[in-house]
């Protein structure tokens, strides 16, 4: 009886300690500076110290802006650089004594070949960076970036046109001639692929970085902007540099593998033109005017408009200093900081050597002054991988891969200080499942590098909110064409305003005379069908739109009812219109 | 002197004859020129209406032929395809109208799955469900055949040369 009491006694005794404590944690956490918020923000942190640490291959980003597909009689397709063919007519790389064999033969190993390298791949990255040289030593651990390897028997077009190049550069008879844009103009009219990127990449280094052979009378060629293959001119590989305009082509005489060439890009075209890929025109075609800018004919579309989210608020204490140690690592005390009106943050350091400006819309603006002592000229890839290492490192690549966006490159330009100093701009875009999201002002992500300083860093992420994952009826769009017609006195008149500010009166003229309209199409860069992110309307979603570039300004109008819905001036980028 | 009078008189109404039946010839010459037209539709061309694509005579070889017609003004217009059989009986194999109320406005259509034939695309202006004008523009669809065309623009001396054989030879084919 006794030995009963005192269980029982020693039981309420733990109880009693166990209810205190419960007591004490619960009191700190509703009595003390504790919030929901701040456990959410602490697991985000958790989260993100993974995701901090992704950094895309440099590779990834160098892909053509668009591949387009001549099929004859005035018809082509454009595509995406991600087009998937059949792998059974994917070009691979033969010497020219096996193309005696029998073709199967070839096939099976080329096949092996592919699967030996993709394993190779994955062994080096298993043991973490070994001394494999299929791989760049500098590529960081962890690296899931898919787009170069295997994907389940997949190949792209792409792939199969950096095979095709090979084929050609590494003829042992391969030379290097400069053709005239006429020459050029010809040989593509007929049946023909050309992949186009939006900037210009240095040639031998793009060869280097793809692997390709470096043919000995290739240094003519400074960069690279498009490649070309024609079946009526199928001996020869066709370059475009950009940066001087100039046409090149690589020409072998081996006629098997001109030959080859020709049965590979016809299976390829044909294969394409009955997968029904949608057909453009050109404009001259469709509206009778001189322009062989493409359009599509008709579009059928599934997009609908997206709600999207700032990638963090000014208001988020957390995030705010998450940003502050990222650019002044050893911390603040030299540091000025200014809460402006709007509630956004001013941080100087010393006499505006580092200037950070966090914006009240979620947006930062960093530059930092050249400093001479580091800088050493670095090339294209290099820059770039500078570029991707500092991004890494300061906001993070992560939420661009969220929900089915993706980053692209969409601008290069070489930039100079004082003359003597060299570096690269590096802009990039938002992709949503393929298709382009344009941003009405400024761009989501921009870096201006010099040797291994970024001396300027511009961020306007924004991420989508949901999975797009419901399914949507598809709709049919305004025809372009027509969506031009319905505007394009409004737009010859705002052209012609802009045209006159800039003092351009043949422009000017020729947008105020009686055929503004064909004055206007023959200047049309680009139309497409993209998502806009119109900051200043609906900064917080983006949504489907009929998008066209006419001498430099742009102008986006909305698919069903083809009103415009707004416009942006070269060179007068905050003087974006906002149409009523 | 009576003689000669009379023989100036004589080259005069010879050189008036000459004149006469030169004028006569030319007019014939119009006159048949324009029998064809009349005698297609009947009906002559709208000028608000321009027919972009295709072109008359063109040649296609993919089985598709692009129909792009510029309206300069408010019109309903009928656009009717047809397959041109031998003896010039006509098929129709589409027909489609289009009407618009604005000043610019383009009607585009692609006709897909056409086998080799002559083919003829006739644009009719309505109104009041009557056709006041109409343009037709004879078109020709190929056989695709699996023979790629080579071309050779780099080897001619002559740039300009090559090029513009090469384009002959490619308007032949």
């Amino acid at each position: 009886m006794k030995d009963r009491k005192l269980i029982v006694e020693r039981i309420k005794n733990i109880l009693i300690v166990v209810l205190f404590l419960a007591a004490i944690l619960l009191l700190s956490f509703f009595g003390g500076n504790f919030s929901i918020d701040d456990l959410k923000n602490i697991n985000i942190d958790l989260i993100s110290d993974e995701d901090d640490r992704y950094q895309p291959v440099v590779e990834s980003f160098i892909n053509p802006d668009n591949i387009t597909v001549y099929f004859g009689s005035d018809m082509y397709t454009v595509l995406s650089s991600e087009y998937d063919i059949d792998p059974e007519l994917a070009l691979h790389n033969v010497q020219e004594t096996e193309l005696n064999n029998d073709s199967e033969e070839i096939f099976k190993n080329a096949q092996e070949e592919k699967s030996a390298e993709a394993f190779k791949q994955i062994v080096a990255e298993e043991e973490n960076g070994s001394s494999s040289d299929d791989l760049d030593a500098d590529e960081p651990a962890g690296n899931a970036d898919a787009e170069n390897q295997n994907k389940g028997g997949k190949s792209t077009l792409y792939e199969s046109l950096i095979t095709g190049m090979e084929i050609y550069l590494s003829s042992s008879d391969v030379r290097t001639e400069r053709i005239e844009k006429i020459q050029y103009d010809e040989v593509m009219s007929y049946a023909s692929i050309s992949a186009t990127f939006k900037y210009d990449i240095p040639f031998k280094e793009f060869l280097e970085k793809n692997r390709l052979t470096v043919p000995s009378d290739s240094e003519m060629v400074s960069c690279l902007t498009s490649i070309g293959f024609s079946t009526a001119s199928s001996e020869n590989l066709f370059i475009y540099d950009g940066s001087v305009d100039e046409y090149y082509r690589f020409v072998t005489e081996s006629q098997e593998k001109s030959d080859y060439m020709t049965d590979a890009l016809m299976s390829v075209i044909n294969s394409i033109e009955q997968s029904g890929c949608m057909t453009y025109y050109s404009i001259e075609n469709l509206a009778g005017v001189k322009n062989e800018t493409l359009i599509p004919l008709y579009m059928e579309s599934d997009l609908k408009s997206i709600k999207c989210e700032k990638e963090f608020s000014i208001n988020n204490a957390n995030a705010v200093r998450k940003i502050e140690q990222a650019f002044f690592s050893s911390g603040l005390d030299f540091v000025r900081k200014i809460t402006q009106n709007k509630g956004s943050l001013l941080y100087m350091y010393g006499y505006s050597q580092k200037v950070l400006f966090i914006n009240e819309d979620g947006s930062i603006n960093y530059t930092e002054e050249l400093d001479p002592a580091q800088y050493s000229e670095t090339g294209f890839y290099d820059a770039l991988l500078v570029t991707t290492e500092y991004v890494k490192n300061h906001g993070g690549w992560a939420d661009l891969y969220k929900n089915g966006m993706s980053p692209c490159l969409t601008e290069v330009k070489r930039i100079a200080q004082q003359g003597k100093y060299t570096g690269y701009s590096f802009k990039f875009g938002l992709m949503l499942n393929g298709t382009q999201v344009e941003y009405s002002g400024g761009s989501m992500l921009s870096v201006e590098v010099y040797g291994s300083q970024v001396t300027r860093y511009d961020r306007d992420i924004i991420i989508i909110s949901e999975e797009n994952s419901d399914e949507i009826e598809s709709w049919m769009a305004e025809n372009a064409i027509n969506v031009i017609t319905d505007e394009y006195v409004n737009i010859c008149s705002i052209l012609e305003a802009y045209s006159q500010a800039k003092g351009d009166s043949e422009a000017q003229e020729a947008y105020s005379s009686e055929k503004k309209f064909e004055e206007m199409m023959k200047r049309v860069n680009s139309i497409k069908f993209c998502f806009m992110r119109d900051s200043s309307r609906h900064a917080n979603e983006i949504m489907p739109v009929w998008y066209m570039a006419v001498d430099g300004c742009r102008f986006w109008f909305d698919p069903v009812s083809g009103a415009m819905l707004g416009y942006s001036l070269k060179d007068y980028e905050q003087a974006a219109g906002e149409v009523s | 002197m009576f003689c000669a009078a009379y023989l100036i008189q004589e080259g005069d109404a010879i050189v008036k004859k000459r004149k006469l039946f030169i004028i006569l010839a030319v007019v014939m010459c119009l006159l048949v020129n324009a029998v064809p037209t009349f005698a297609a539709s009947g009906l002559g061309d709208d000028p608000n209406v321009i027919v972009i694509s295709p072109t008359k005579d063109a040649v296609m070889k993919s089985g598709k032929v692009l129909v792009s017609v510029k309206m300069t003004a408010p019109k309903t217009i009928k656009m009717s395809f047809y397959e041109v059989k031998s003896s010039s009986a006509k098929s129709l194999i589409k027909s489609e109208t289009y009407s618009s109320n604005k000043n610019l406005s383009y009607y585009t259509r692609q006709l897909t799955g056409l086998d080799p034939g002559v083919y003829c695309v006739n644009i009719s202006t309505m109104n009041s469900g009557k056709a006041i004008y109409a343009s037709e523009i004879y078109i020709k669809v190929a056989k695709k055949t699996s023979n790629t065309v080579k071309v050779d623009v780099f080897n001619s001396q002559n740039t300009s040369t090559s090029f513009w054989s090469s384009l002959l030879k490619k308007l032949l084919d």
